[in-house]
């Protein structure tokens, strides 16, 4: 059975990263990626690919050309949920530099 | 209190770790203190309003912390931690799941290394927690807590760089 993607596994490579990038300015068609890249054509197709089946890339058809851009959705899904974990250890170590301060002050 | 403290925040996604450097204005001994004992952990471990309540811990290398996140309605997620290697004041690591009122584990959980080290008065903690899956890191920030903050287009690329 095959698994789906994992978002992580998505962005972890550098040459999808790039492509995100390339790809959040403006849509582009695949041949047009792929003249961004010294790799082969099939290597970048397969990273677009992957990157389809995460749903961080959506694909539109005008015309003959099939354009890629950039789901904002999905994208902003994982920049909410790393967010929100930085607030819950901040609100987290705040109690704690209190609780060690009354600590401290019960030593002395 | 100190100002200036560390706190940084790194996201490695190929390893799916979250790694937490953080300084503390304490000696070693109070901030390993705070890290492993349960009265200590209990005023803190949980972001306000929920609160932290440890039904048992025994702080030795198999030994094990359940403990409850209590919601300010009631509500109760009950998680349990098991040691894997403590080295007082230096470092302990620990693994980490979800459970059910009854200690039932819900696995894939996660894994915990927390490193202590203390320089000039300041005291560092670097967590490293690495997570089974991503599902498994959306369920941590599932559990009741505030929205997150707005995307800009700058910190997606920062994030993305990383």
């Amino acid at each position: 059975m095959k698994t789906r993607r994992d978002v992580f596994q998505a962005i972890a490579d550098p040459t999808r990263r790039a492509i995100l990038l390339l790809i959040a300015a403006q849509s582009m068609t695949p041949n047009a990626i792929a003249e961004e890249f010294h790799t082969s054509r099939q290597a970048v197709s397969k990273h677009i690919q992957i990157l389809t089946e995460c749903e961080l890339v959506k694909q539109e058809q005008k015309g003959r050309e099939i354009y890629y851009h950039i789901n904002e959705n999905k994208i902003k899904e994982i920049d909410n949920w790393i967010a929100q974990f930085k607030n819950i250890l901040e609100t987290q170590f705040a109690q704690l530099d209190k609780v060690l301060l009354t600590l401290k002050n019960n030593q002395k | 209190m100190k100002n200036n403290l560390l706190f940084d925040f790194t996201v490695d996604k190929s390893k799916r770790a979250v790694i937490i450097n953080k300084e503390f204005d304490a000696s070693i001994s109070l901030v390993w203190d705070a890290f492993t004992k349960q009265e200590i952990l209990d005023q803190w471990w949980a972001p306000q309003p929920w609160v932290s309540k440890t039904k048992f811990m025994d702080f030795e290398v198999g030994g094990r912390r359940f403990y409850a996140m209590v919601s300010p309605e009631g509500q109760e997620h009950w998680s349990i931690q098991k040691y894997t290697s403590i080295s007082p004041k230096t470092n302990f690591k620990m693994s980490n799941a979800f459970a059910d009122k009854d200690e039932n584990p819900d696995l894939p959980g996660s894994d915990w290394d927390l490193s202590f080290s203390e320089q000039n008065g300041t005291t560092k903690v670097c967590i490293i927690i690495i997570n089974e899956s991503l599902a498994r890191m959306e369920k941590m920030i599932e559990m009741g807590f505030q929205e997150g903050f707005t995307m800009t287009l700058n910190y997606l690329e920062n994030l993305l760089a990383k």
